[in-house]
């Protein structure tokens, strides 16, 4: 069949690649449990309230979607195996999680929750802005 | 001739550099697909520096954005006759948006006659863009094929998405507008409050004027 109009070159609308789908929402899902971790160790440093508190339990949250997305035996990596994700801020790993969720296939039953967590991965980025990081 | 050269490209260094405009310096040769993913963009960089100062353009904008939308859903082929379901969403979310724009037009309240939003208006014009080129070349998708049913589908759950992003972002400024003019009432009161506590002094009755 040839390409339509609709079929967006190199960017097809509808992308039924589960494994590649499921990998990107596990790098998602690790990225946000860096940042939560590290917004609250520092929330931990700064006062009761702080809305840096917020935005870890945000952030946390985020990630919660992101793995409730994920099918029940997909295994999650090591976090300790990247220690790469350490030396990058908040701000880096939330906006990095955004960009990996462009190209999720939004449109699958199985992904239907999907728009929400991109509009709260934006929220979240706002609001670390918003803080200063 | 050299100082009139510096002078030209001052004169278009903006546009150059303005990561929300694309200069369409040719004709355009996105798919519709393409499109939908640029109005992904551009509604998750909206909802990432949104704030309670846009509220108004983006307001104002929001009807517009809907009905180019429902345009662009409508050129999608293999509709069914009649009502059909599958057009609900985007059949409410259009009366919604034109009860909007009726409650926009024609008063003085807030946020009245004034600009529009760039961002949602290139969003609302890239829908349009989609639908046109839908039209033109929609008659050869077979869309009773199940890869072509799939990605009209898909097609529509974008539109959804896209438009989902941008209500969010016009109501994180909404809110944002409302809780900023509460702020502002509030301290107007306390400032208020204060001065007519402040003692009589013959300072304060110098200003205000002396009772008795």
């Amino acid at each position: 069949m040839g390409q339509t109009d609709l079929q967006p070159k190199g960017t097809p609308v509808d992308t039924p690649n589960a494994d590649g789908t499921w990998d990107r929402l596990g790098s998602i899902a690790l990225l946000l449990h860096q940042a939560a971790n590290q917004v609250w160790s520092d929330a931990d440093r700064a006062t009761a309230d702080s809305p840096l508190h917020d935005l870890g339990l945000g952030v946390h949250l985020a990630r919660s979607q992101a793995s409730a997305l994920l099918p029940d035996d997909y295994e999650l990596p090591d976090v300790a195996e990247d220690a790469e994700l350490e030396e990058r801020t908040p701000l880096q790993l939330l906006t990095e999680a955004e960009e990996l969720t462009r190209p999720l296939p939004l449109h699958r039953p199985d992904l239907v929750h999907g728009s929400q967590l991109v509009v709260d991965l934006c929220d979240l980025i706002r609001q670390a802005r918003g803080l200063g990081y | 001739m050299a100082t009139d050269l510096r002078l030209a490209y001052a004169d278009i260094d903006q546009e150059l550099f303005d990561v929300d405009q694309i200069p369409m310096t040719s004709r355009d040769v996105r798919s519709a697909g393409e499109m939908l993913f640029h109005v992904d963009y551009l509604a998750r960089q909206l909802l990432m520096d949104v704030d309670g100062d846009a509220a108004g353009t983006l307001l104002r904008s929001w009807p517009t954005m809907v009905a180019a939308a429902e345009k662009l859903w409508a050129s999608l082929p293999g509709r069914r006759p009649g009502v059909d379901e599958r057009d609900r969403p985007i059949t409410t979310l259009a009366a919604q948006a034109a009860t909007i724009e009726t409650s926009l037009s024609g008063r003085t309240a807030w946020p009245g006659r004034g600009p529009t939003s760039p961002r949602i208006d290139q969003m609302a014009q890239t829908y349009l863009d989609a639908a046109s080129l839908v039209r033109r070349h929609g008659a050869k998708i077979p869309h009773e094929q199940p890869d072509a049913h799939r990605d009209l589908e898909a097609a529509r759950t974008r539109i959804m998405h896209g438009l989902y992003l941008t209500a969010h972002a016009v109501n994180v400024a909404l809110h944002a507008h409302g809780r900023e003019r509460v702020d502002a009432a509030r301290s107007a009161a306390v400032a208020s409050s204060w001065q007519s506590t402040m003692p009589r002094t013959p300072l304060h009755l110098l200003e205000h004027g002396s009772t008795g």
